[in-house]
């Protein structure tokens, strides 16, 4: 095969690659998680506080939740100590 | 027999020697993030070393019989990348599917396989190797991932029991546990003298 | 209303540097702010190509945020990063190969980098591209900072020295020497550790950083606690003086 050849195949081969990658990740992300392990995935997932997680914009909804719970107790404890 | 010996002699030596984490600092963020459980740790080194393992399967004949014929040697990353997002992802969608005991154990690590250095960079790493040192370096490489964060999270288990100053709480107490553990493997330096082998 | 809207700016581009930098407090990019930090100028390089990938390729994530449909995002953005950080390979190679070999590797790690995707999720899929580009910048300009100064402190106590030059030939052909606990012409003095420049340097001088700044971060967080408690001892001890 002439160079050409190989360099129609590098991006038939990436096209290809970058089609596999699309659909099975929309596939992983629409198959529902099996029984027991509902919460490791998506915004209510409790499996570990990485940041680096490819779904990391959960990670950082997660965050932001979970803050705004603490200042919700917060505000109740105090509200508490006023009474 | 000297193949294998060579090619065990080759595996070691990347397992403890040049060591992953502690020596080639790849895949530090899952290694202090996912180490909190021995069981998690587990579980997350197991897919690291399958995925690695097949990732290296799939890219070496990739760089090696395509892109270097056709001269394209820059597009490696992002062949890569994909090739190894794409597995993650096929693996993933299987497990999940099939085996939900597996899944429990495995699967939820394989979406912080893509982003983990480790697997790219063994990938790259291997592009200038021939087959067999590349299949070396891709398990040796794995089994390593695996030892050290096994052995980590034994020790932060630990660790969390114990009185730190507060200031050095969490991560970085861990950190500078690694640090200790990556003196005690550069202590092992030099015990396999690969080119006397014939192996480099 | 437009002052408003300049602060806000400003802290877009800010807190990303300091408050919310994001090898120091949010603890990410930790593999190469190790794995290069043993010499200056490759910490430099890898400020500069970081942050070079970092912009393009947020502001490209940016500008097509309405256009990629949401379940395809992260294949998308891995994709565009992997696009940025090949363009950033080859351009490093052909004009600075130096900088090149030193980094090696790590040049193809920047796609995997957690604060690009993070940012790309995160920050770019939901704001302008202005916005955006202050954030990349903030971010670039905040790990690159972080990594010089680990860079800094590993080579001078693990080689004693600074060496400047090598890399970016700026200063002339020949590489500059400048000694500081080590090197000194005419002497043997040498007060530099080498464990230090070795791999086990880059976890503690990190473990070390980290946990100076959380001290720093405690001591504010008590003394505002401090602060809030007088402030409600005062306030009760006046309602209690107006009764």
């Amino acid at each position: 095969m002439s160079q050409t050849g190989y360099i129609i195949l590098t991006i038939v081969l990436t096209l290809f690659l970058l089609a596999v990658f699309v659909i099975s990740f929309v596939a992983y992300v629409k198959t529902p998680a099996p029984k027991g392990c509902e919460k490791t995935y998506g915004p209510n997932c409790d499996n570990c506080d990485q940041a680096s997680c490819q779904f990391y914009h959960y990670a950082e909804m997660r965050m932001q939740k979970k803050k705004e719970e603490e200042e919700a107790s917060k505000e109740e404890t105090t509200s508490e100590r006023k009474e | 027999m000297p193949g294998i010996v060579s090619f065990l002699l080759a595996i070691i030596s990347f397992t403890v020697i040049d060591n992953v984490i502690l020596s080639r600092y790849f895949g530090i963020c899952s290694f202090v993030g996912v180490s909190n459980k021995v069981k998690s740790a587990v579980g997350m080194g197991l897919a690291v070393t399958f995925v690695t393992i097949m990732a290296a399967l799939v890219c070496w004949p990739i760089y090696n019989f395509i892109l270097v014929p056709a001269g394209m040697q820059y597009m490696e990353t992002i062949v890569f990348i994909l090739v190894i997002a794409s597995l993650v992802q096929m693996v993933g969608f299987f497990i999940k599917k099939k085996s939900p005991a597996l899944y429990k154990s495995l699967g939820i690590y394989l979406p912080l396989i893509t982003t983990n250095c480790a697997v790219l960079g063994v990938c790259s790493g291997n592009v200038g190797y021939d087959f067999g040192y590349a299949m070396a370096n891709a398990i040796g490489t794995s089994l390593g991932f695996l030892l050290v964060i096994f052995l980590y999270a034994c020790i932060r288990v630990r660790l969390e029991g114990s009185s730190v100053p507060k200031a050095f709480k969490g991560v970085p107490i861990a950190l500078i546990v690694a640090g200790l553990m990556a003196f005690v493997f550069a202590s092992l330096n030099g015990m396999i003298d690969l080119g006397a082998w014939g192996v480099m | 209303m437009a002052k408003e809207n300049q602060s806000s700016k400003a802290r877009i581009f800010l807190d990303p540097i300091l408050k919310a930098n994001p090898l120091f407090v949010m603890v990410l990019g930790t593999c190469p702010a190790l794995a290069v930090t043993s010499s200056i100028e490759s910490a430099i390089g890898m400020g500069i190509l970081f942050t070079f990938v970092l912009f393009f390729s947020t502001l490209l994530v940016s500008l097509l945020r309405k256009v990629i449909p949401d379940e395809v995002r992260t294949p998308a953005y891995i994709v565009i990063i992997a696009t940025f950080v090949t363009v950033v390979k080859i351009l490093t190679e052909t004009f600075l190969p130096a900088l090149y070999n030193s980094l090696g590797v790590f040049i193809s790690l920047i796609v995997v980098n957690c604060i690009v995707l993070g940012r790309a999720e995160a920050f770019a899929s939901k704001n302008g591209p202005v916005d955006t580009m202050l954030d990349a910048l903030g971010n670039g300009l905040g790990y690159a900072w972080a990594i010089i100064a680990i860079a800094i402190v590993r080579e001078i106590i693990g080689v004693g020295t600074i060496t400047i030059g090598k890399i970016f030939p700026f200063f002339g052909p020949k590489p500059i020497t400048i000694p500081v606990l080590a090197g000194y012409p005419g002497s043997d003095i040498a007060f530099n550790i080498p464990l230090f420049a070795g791999s086990a340097g880059g976890f503690l001088v990190l473990g070390i950083a980290l946990a100076i700044i959380a001290a720093v971060t405690n001591h504010k967080a008590a003394k505002e606690r401090e602060k809030a408690r007088a402030a409600k001892l005062a306030a009760a001890q006046a309602a209690k003086g107006g009764k």
